[in-house]
């Protein structure tokens, strides 16, 4: 398994691919250095600096209805975006992987189960499920996290479970069984670095759905709260304005477009890399295989 | 054929069965105290026997299972209860007025979807790995990536605002009635002759329809074409090209074949249509099911809310199940699988 996660070698990123990567990195230094990049605190009000347009001394985004710096709850709301959608997409990883891999390797009435529940799950469409969730949890960072979590996992369990199928018939597992390696031994050990791939591919375009489900969320007021700044909390109070201040609304609409794109782009690219033949490829040629994969496109949320 | 539908009538009754569970726990159980997030915690006020009340005509002082089976025959007669801040108004009602909004509103998103994607699509398949082809990806990526609720501000702005163009919100002028047959404001409008009605529907159903429709659009794009390029490469198209056959006669053949995949695709994003629909309603003030939803939550008002989940999800797997039939009998292939469960 040497050298799977090694990119190097394999294909150079493509320019597009590396402007995305650069926008992540980009935002993820934003968002770890907040504190000491951002011109205001994010909460800081100024009733005499009202709605004032970009490029006022001092506000280079303008400011919003209670005088806040624009700029700074940017730079704090990459912070909730990317912290929350980093952490919901390693659990949900988690969860789901584990639940394919477990599926996929016991079989028999344990698959059959854990794969009609799978179904229910993604009978749901994914925001009015997370919307529910919110609304019985509540409001909050920890509940957010469970309530995508809770609405995505099956987003992982069904490609993970596809794949480990396939690869529980090969040698190298049916040896590690023979030698008398223990179930778990041989899903962590030999079943797991070779989804690797997979789980990657996943996991990148998992992170630009959380991002945007967060931003629906709290654009839906069932976020984190009024306080706090969050890219879709903003662009719901700037709908308000949108009449008179086009900025509130404008700016933190790029950055969930920017990120989102981007792991987009890097979730393609690391596909491509690994392997263009991948289950969760979207049209296959075999018939079967057709709805299988327009049923896992269709349980990628569209938010 | 027939036990094709056969089978997959009852896999979606187990998963009807399964997702009232879901809700039923999600939406009854997990609060703990669904009367409490009604009265409020802490509240100074003696509530105790309005409470106990509720309790009971919730039903909450029964066992799990027998508030199941009741909560199970409820919504299978229709009945979701009545809304705790309107006056009592019947849920099913509330519903009555804002789902034949929805419907209309998304039927009109899908049109725009494949009025955009289908060329797209064809053009970028055809062209593959030209500008064009390019251009068609780059639309499908800009599409998937952009936030829906950010786009239909920034439309708002663009032909609300600056251009007045469209109005901002709402279903119709305020000065306009509209006699109600089916619930669905065009075509009432159009039904009852009254023009001056539909043409102002229309053009309040235009900003929110672009923004749903080029959403999905990115989906259809990726999905069609590249199932024009598993078609496009295979024997049957060289031959009728080596025929001397017309290209617009080459390209409706590949169309056919590649309409399968796509209608299922179809069918499977009306679930995201609709999650759509939630967010984008919430943007235009369009008093269609997701509008109705996020008032219900802010309100806490729960019975709205619960009738609203369980009829968009029933909607949804009613969607994926027809897909799954319509797919069947134009793909004959699917029939030899014998399903289209979650197979390997």
């Amino acid at each position: 398994m040497k050298g799977l996660l090694d990119l190097r070698g394999r294909q150079l990123p493509n320019p597009i691919v590396a402007l995305a990567i650069a926008v992540m990195v980009g935002f993820a230094l934003v968002a770890i250095l907040a504190p000491l990049i951002s011109p205001h605190p994010p909460n800081a009000q100024s009733l005499m600096l009202r709605l004032r347009p970009p490029g006022t001394e001092g506000y280079l985004l303008g400011t919003d209805q209670l005088g806040r710096d624009v700029l700074s709850r940017m730079i704090y709301g990459a912070r909730i975006s990317l912290s929350i959608g980093v952490i919901v997409m390693v659990l949900t990883a988690m969860v789901g992987v584990a639940i394919g891999l477990v599926s996929a390797y016991f079989g028999g009435w344990l698959d059959t189960i854990i794969m009609r529940i799978v179904d229910i799950w993604l009978a749901f469409p994914f925001l009015v499920l997370a919307i529910a969730l919110v609304a019985v949890l509540g409001q909050g960072p920890d509940k957010i996290v469970l309530a995508l979590v809770l609405s995505s996992w099956p987003g992982f369990a069904r490609p993970v479970r596809g794949e480990v199928l396939q690869l529980r018939e090969r040698e190298y597992t049916l040896s590690a069984r023979a030698l008398g390696v223990s179930p778990f031994g041989i899903m962590f050990k030999h079943l797991l670095p070779n989804i690797m791939p997979t789980i990657l591919v996943l996991s990148a375009i998992d992170l630009g759905y959380n991002i945007l489900a967060l931003a629906s969320l709290s654009f839906l007021g069932l976020g984190m709260g009024a306080e706090t700044a969050t890219w879709g909390g903003m662009l719901s109070s700037g709908r308000n304005y949108v009449a008179t201040s086009w900025w509130l609304a404008a700016f933190p609409g790029v950055a969930i477009f920017l990120v989102v794109m981007s792991s987009n782009l890097i979730g393609d690219w690391i596909r491509d890399i690994y392997d263009p033949r991948s289950p969760f490829r979207a049209a296959r040629n075999q018939a079967a295989g057709e709805a299988r994969a327009a049923r896992d496109a269709a349980a990628e949320p569209n938010v | 054929m027939i036990n094709f539908v056969l089978h997959r009538f009852g896999q979606t009754l187990i998963v009807l069965f399964g997702v009232t569970v879901i809700i039923f726990f999600v939406l009854r159980v997990m609060p703990g105290d669904p009367v409490g997030l009604i009265f409020g915690e802490g509240d100074d006020m003696d509530l105790g026997e309005s409470r106990r009340l509720y309790e009971e005509q919730l039903g909450l002082d029964q066992p799990l299972y027998v508030q199941y089976a009741k909560f199970l025959g409820e919504i299978s007669r229709g009945e979701f209860g009545t809304s705790f801040v309107r006056g009592g108004e019947p849920v099913i009602e509330m519903v009555g007025r804002a789902l034949p909004l929805t419907i209309e509103l998304s039927v009109f998103a899908l049109l725009i979807a494949l009025a955009i994607s289908v060329p797209i699509a064809i053009l970028s398949a055809l062209k593959q790995n030209t500008i064009w082809d390019r251009g068609g990806t780059a639309f499908a990526l800009i599409g998937v990536s952009l936030p829906s609720f950010w786009q239909g501000i920034m439309l708002i702005m663009f032909f609300a605002v600056w251009a007045p163009i469209f109005p901002v919100s709402g279903v119709m002028d305020a000065h306009l009635r509209i006699d109600r047959i089916t619930g669905a404001p065009i075509t009432d409008a159009v039904l009852t002759g009254n023009w001056e009605a539909a043409w102002s529907v229309l053009r309040h159903m235009v900003l929110p329809a672009i923004t749903l429709g080029t959403g999905i659009s990115g989906q259809f794009v990726r999905v069609l074409r590249s199932s024009l390029l598993e078609v496009k490469h295979q024997d049957f198209i060289d031959a009728l090209r080596a025929r001397g056959i017309s290209e617009p006669t080459v390209v409706r053949h590949m169309l056919h074949n590649a309409l399968p995949t796509t209608a299922v695709i179809i069918g499977l994003r009306i679930g995201a249509l609709l999650s759509g629909t939630i967010v984008i309603e919430t943007v235009f003030a369009y008093p269609g099911m997701g509008f109705l939803l996020i008032q219900g939550i802010n309100a806490r008002d729960f019975p709205v809310v619960q009738g609203v989940v369980v009829l968009l999800t029933a909607m949804v797997i009613a969607a994926n199940l027809l897909a799954d039939i319509l797919h069947g009998m134009l793909d004959p292939r699917v029939k030899l699988s014998g399903g289209t469960g979650s197979g390997a």
